[in-house]
């Protein structure tokens, strides 16, 4: 297809290269042979730690700097050779996975991609029962169980990602209690939206009062996001272009993820912060799994324990400024900590893998808007 | 004519033979070499394989098995693997919506096109005719090449935000600012950008091999620029004019990128639609079908096209 | 009043001097040469009449009217090209009509026209063909018919014969100038060749180096050339070193070797005493006669009333046609060679050779090859 090709260039070379780079990694690890793994699946293993630890490790995890201290770190302490392949979009590693993997070991995914994966059988199941990290995950996001199915688990969360209301706390002396305030004529030209169907459809959900997971009224959904174009400077499509917008003081206030807020606020210094207005925010979490066919499982399991420790979890907050999943707030500074407080107040709804027929009516309505 | 196998390979492997005694090695290589060739001669249909196959091969195997995969799964319900079903293409067909969508996409890769082929044909223009330093112009043009097509864009981005780099030129000059980033002439900015390239290219070939003595022959015979230009410049260069124009007006047209980072609320094109359906939409069968309709739309758009300009610019002469 | 007048006309590019104050000019229905080795900058006059080039300096007038300065489409003259520079994307017809069809001459008007001059280069059903469907010669009757259909003052050739066979570039010579007595126009001709330029000029500008080196019938220029390197360039030439010891009224005296020749004053005038010159003399005018039928094979001497002479042996003969042409080996002068009509010698005969004095030209030989006396640059 030619006319899928705009600007893909350079992202079918990376993806060319990551393909190389971990074939012969994968290549490698089949030269030294399957020392220790044998056949053994995560489930196997009844005492911790496990033993026998395969010699290598092969993550796909797109917190780049995170991933560099955690080949050095875990690599160093279990004596196992890491490599990492960053990746940018998660349909990268879910066609590898249709292929018939052979080379990833561990995945940071989403849980959309992870439930996908689970139906389609592609996960390992884990031992969570054994795994002393297990018992550092927040309730919050062990109740956000989609990662889990009759009683089976099959993924431990990394970090919570949220979907706030970001906003600039100078131009607002309070952080704004309402969506309301993205279609307030006061702010017409320094507002922005995310050019994405369903946080932007789920938003207008919010903010006329309906299920966003389920909505009664798409008619109403489209309506308001018409509404809202001329108050808008644009719809933001690159997570880097959308902090530019706050950073650059663009807008606002608009919806950014909570680890570009972090980067904002902390990184360029932009007067940023984010809050869950009153008509709730939408969250999902992102989770360690580890895909069948994984060439070293019981090595990428004890990784799995290794990243939910609170230490290895504070260092992955500083380099991507979500949630973790993990109880970290005494590892923090003090303006670190109170920029991951989430007030018990906030409604947050999880965002639950959309049916067919709401996803695909998002995606309608908000092509609809865009061509209004 | 029946033919024995034994009497078609005996002579090849005799005379190969007989060279390699007489001849020395290379002799034998060459008597090999021969034997081949008097080999494949003599089987003709083996030997156009043995010319043809390459080059099909690479287009079955990297063009046509990927379209006709797409070609499948369009015909099918909601995932791979579904049942079979026409509704992905009657979906986008009667919807007002993506017809929009798509002739907002077309209106745009016309103007771009036209763009960049006046910029792109004058700057070949002059390059060839009024440079002397021509490899070291080609080469700033492909220049960008280099560079990622995201950084490029980003660098627009810094260039046509408000208080950006233009901007600030402005102000310097004592001229209001424009803020152009998220409008319609930021989109058609950063489309011209990034394909200029891609047409001063052909552009350029066609250019160098236009014999001069044509030119001064058309003002001689009374012809004055402009008349030169429209009945001898431009239809000399034609081809690669249109070559030039293929090869901009196509990526345009399933461009997602650039209006996505350069554009406003309204920039929506046919090819975000199309990546929204594979990268969050899910719907991989409805996108392909998109894809589908939008390949035969531009592939009938541009033999329409080039049946236009080969009429108008082709015939020359009298027919005006 | 002439036709097309050139007046001082220089050409620079950066600090190369192409044309160097150039004068001439073109008689209406003339049919001029210009006539120089390559590098002469005979083209450069040519494009700068045509248009494609500015003058640095000097004047061209067509029909008295300056037009430096005029861009090309504006002129009244037309070019036949060096390659010819046929219209490939056209037909032979639209080729020829091009010209009309820019100065707006009807449609029906101009294929009239077109086809009385297909007609008259006798390519008559050509006319829907396209030029690479033609052979040389054709493309050069196009070529010919396209300038010639605008009926322009004055046709310009950039040297179009010169990739034609010789058979074919003969007969388009022929060709040339029929058709330029039956349409009464005017031709300039540029040319390195020679034959071509003598074969159909009524004049000729012989150009060297950027400068006029003469001007003039195809007579005047090959019996009277101003110069030695007209004398080298139009036609053969011998040249004989020598010396000036005496300069008279009368004649000039000159030695060649032993002893002096008085040659008339005419042949040789600006010359002073003890100038190198050469004596130079066409071949037809040598004279060859056997040594023995003479009755001796002594060294004849030269003879100071007015003819050289000296003794050689034949070293090469070529016939050509009811000439022959010799190669002589001379005791004196070393290799002359000498036109011969009814004569006959064999290679290693010993022959003497003579010419008079009142035929030769005298010139100073100062390197440059300018006519001597006017001390050249």
């Amino acid at each position: 297809m030619r006319k899928l090709t705009d600007g893909s260039t350079s992202l079918n070379r990376r993806r060319f290269l990551q393909g190389a780079a971990t074939t012969g990694v994968a290549a490698a690890a089949g030269c030294l042979g399957g020392d220790g793994g044998g056949d053994r699946v995560p489930m196997d293993v009844t005492e911790w730690p496990p033993e026998d630890l395969e010699s290598n490790l092969n993550l796909w995890n797109w917190y780049d700097s995170w991933a560099e201290y955690a080949i050095d770190a875990f690599g160093d302490e279990f004596d196992v050779d890491v490599s990492n392949s960053g990746y940018s979009s998660a349909d990268q590693w879910y066609s590898q996975l249709q292929a018939g993997n052979d080379e990833i070991d561990n995945i940071a995914a989403t849980t959309n991609w992870v439930e996908r994966s689970i139906e389609n059988d592609f996960l390992h199941e884990l031992p969570v029962d054994v795994m002393p990290a297990w018992e550092n995950i927040s309730d919050r996001v062990k109740d956000a169980s989609s990662y889990q199915q009759d009683g089976s688990v099959y993924g431990i969360p990394e970090a919570l990602v949220l979907y706030p209301l970001t906003y600039n706390d100078e131009y607002f002396d309070s952080a704004p209690d309402s969506w309301g305030v993205l279609w307030d004529e006061e702010h017409e030209g320094d507002l922005c939206m995310w050019d994405n169907a369903t946080v932007s459809c789920q938003i207008a959900a919010l903010y006329t009062g309906q299920d966003p997971i389920q909505p009664d009224d798409y008619d109403e959904i489209e309506e308001v996001l018409i509404q809202q174009k001329p108050l808008l400077q644009t719809y933001w499509g690159d997570y880097q272009q959308g902090m530019s917008l706050f950073v650059n003081e663009d807008v606002v206030a608009g919806p950014l993820t909570m680890g570009r807020t972090y980067t904002a606020r902390f990184q360029e210094g932009a007067p940023v912060h984010y809050t869950a207005p009153q008509e709730g925010a939408m969250y999902t979490s992102d989770l360690f799994v580890i895909p069948q066919g994984a060439p070293n499982p019981i090595a990428s399991l004890q990784f799995t324990n290794w990243a939910s420790e609170t230490e290895h979890a504070a260092q992955l907050f500083e380099t991507m400024g979500y949630q973790p999943a993990v109880d970290i707030s005494d590892e923090l500074s003090e303006e670190d900590a109170e920029f991951t407080n989430w007030p018990d107040e906030w409604d947050l709804v999880f965002s639950e893998t959309l049916s067919d027929e709401v996803r695909s009516r998002y995606d309608e309505i908000w092509t609809a808007v865009k061509a209004a | 004519m029946p033919e024995s196998p034994s009497s078609t390979d005996e002579p090849a492997d005799g005379s190969g033979d007989e060279l390699a005694t007489d001849g020395g090695s290379t002799a034998g290589v060459d008597g090999r070499m021969s034997g081949l060739t008097t080999y494949l001669r003599e089987r003709p249909r083996l030997r156009t394989l043995a010319i043809a196959g390459p080059p099909y091969g690479i287009l079955v195997l990297f063009f046509a098995i990927p379209l006709l995969a797409m070609l499948v799964v369009s015909f099918q319900a909601d995932q791979i693997g579904g049942a079979w079903t026409l509704h992905n293409y009657t979906d986008f067909l009667t919807s007002e919506t993506y017809l929009t969508v798509v002739w907002r996409t077309f209106l745009i890769s016309v103007q771009v096109t036209a763009i960049v082929a006046a910029v792109g044909y004058a700057l070949a223009y002059s390059i060839v005719r009024f440079s002397r330093r021509t490899t070291l112009l080609l080469l700033l043009v492909i220049l960008p090449f280099w560079t990622s097509y995201i950084i490029r864009m980003y660098a627009w981005i810094n260039i046509l935000q408000s208080d950006g780099v233009l901007d600030s030129l402005l102000d310097l000059a004592g001229l209001p600012a424009l803020g152009l980033l998220y409008t319609d002439t930021a989109v058609l900015i950063g489309f011209t950008y990034v394909w200029l390239p891609l047409a001063v290219l052909p552009f350029y070939a066609s250019l160098t091999n236009l014999d001069g003595d044509l030119i001064e022959a058309s003002k001689d015979l009374g012809a004055g620029p402009i008349r030169t230009f429209l009945s001898v410049t431009l239809p000399m260069t034609i081809n690669g004019v249109v070559t030039g124009i293929v090869l901009v007006f196509i990526p345009t047209f399933g461009s997602f990128i650039t209006p996505r980072l350069l554009g406003g609320t309204n920039n929506i094109m046919i090819g975000m639609v199309i990546e929204n359906q594979f990268k969050s939409a899910f719907n991989w069968p409805f996108g392909a079908a998109i894809g589908m309709v939008i390949s035969v739309v531009v592939v009938a758009l541009l033999v329409v096209a080039m049946r236009l300009g080969g009429g108008l610019f082709g015939a020359g002469g009298e027919t005006a | 009043m002439s036709l097309l007048r050139v007046r001082g006309l220089t050409k620079e590019f950066g600090d190369l001097v192409a044309v160097d104050d150039v004068d001439f000019d073109v008689e209406d229905g003339e049919f001029v040469s210009i006539l120089g080795p390559s590098g002469s900058g005979k083209s450069t006059v040519l494009r700068m009449v045509a248009g494609f080039e500015e003058p640095t300096e000097g004047e061209i007038a067509l029909d008295d009217v300056g037009i430096v300065g005029s861009p090309p489409f504006e002129r009244d003259v037309n070019m036949v090209f060096q390659d010819l520079a046929l219209f490939p994307h056209l037909t032979v017809a639209e080729n020829i009509g091009y010209g009309l069809k820019q100065s707006g001459v009807p449609a029906d008007e101009r294929r009239e026209r077109t086809e009385d001059m297909l007609e008259m280069v006798r390519l008559e059903g050509y006319g829907d063909r396209t030029p690479s469907e033609l052979s040389g010669g054709e493309q050069q009757r196009v070529a010919l018919a396209r300038a010639l259909v605008n009926e322009p003052a004055l046709v310009l050739f950039d040297e179009p014969l010169s990739s034609l066979d010789r058979k074919l570039r003969q007969h388009m010579q022929g060709e040339l100038q029929r058709i330029q007595l039956e349409t009464d126009t005017t031709f300039l001709y540029v040319t390195h060749d020679q034959e071509v330029a003598l074969a159909v000029s009524d004049r000729l500008v012989v150009l060297d180096d950027g400068r006029i080196q003469q001007v003039g019938t195809v007579e005047e220029l090959y019996e009277a050339p101003e110069s030695r390197f007209v004398a080298d360039f139009i036609g053969d030439v011998n040249a004989v070193e020598g010396r000036v010891t005496a300069v008279e009224d009368d004649g000039i005296a000159i030695n060649t070797g032993d002893e002096a020749v008085t040659v008339p004053r005419t042949t040789a005038e600006e010359v002073a005493v003890d100038d190198a010159v050469d004596v130079c003399i066409r071949p037809f005018q040598v004279r060859v006669e056997s040594a023995d039928a003479d009755g001796s094979d002594a060294d004849a001497p030269a003879d100071t009333d007015g003819t050289f002479s000296t003794t050689g042996v034949v070293r090469s003969r070529s016939y050509q046609g009811s000439d022959s042409q010799y190669g002589i080996e001379t005791d004196r002068w070393g290799r002359l060679s000498a036109e011969v009509r009814s004569a006959s010698f064999e290679i290693d005969d010993r022959v003497t050779v003579a010419w008079d004095a009142a035929d030769v030209h005298v010139y100073r030989r100062d390197g440059d090859g300018s006519p001597g006396g006017d001390g050249g640059s």
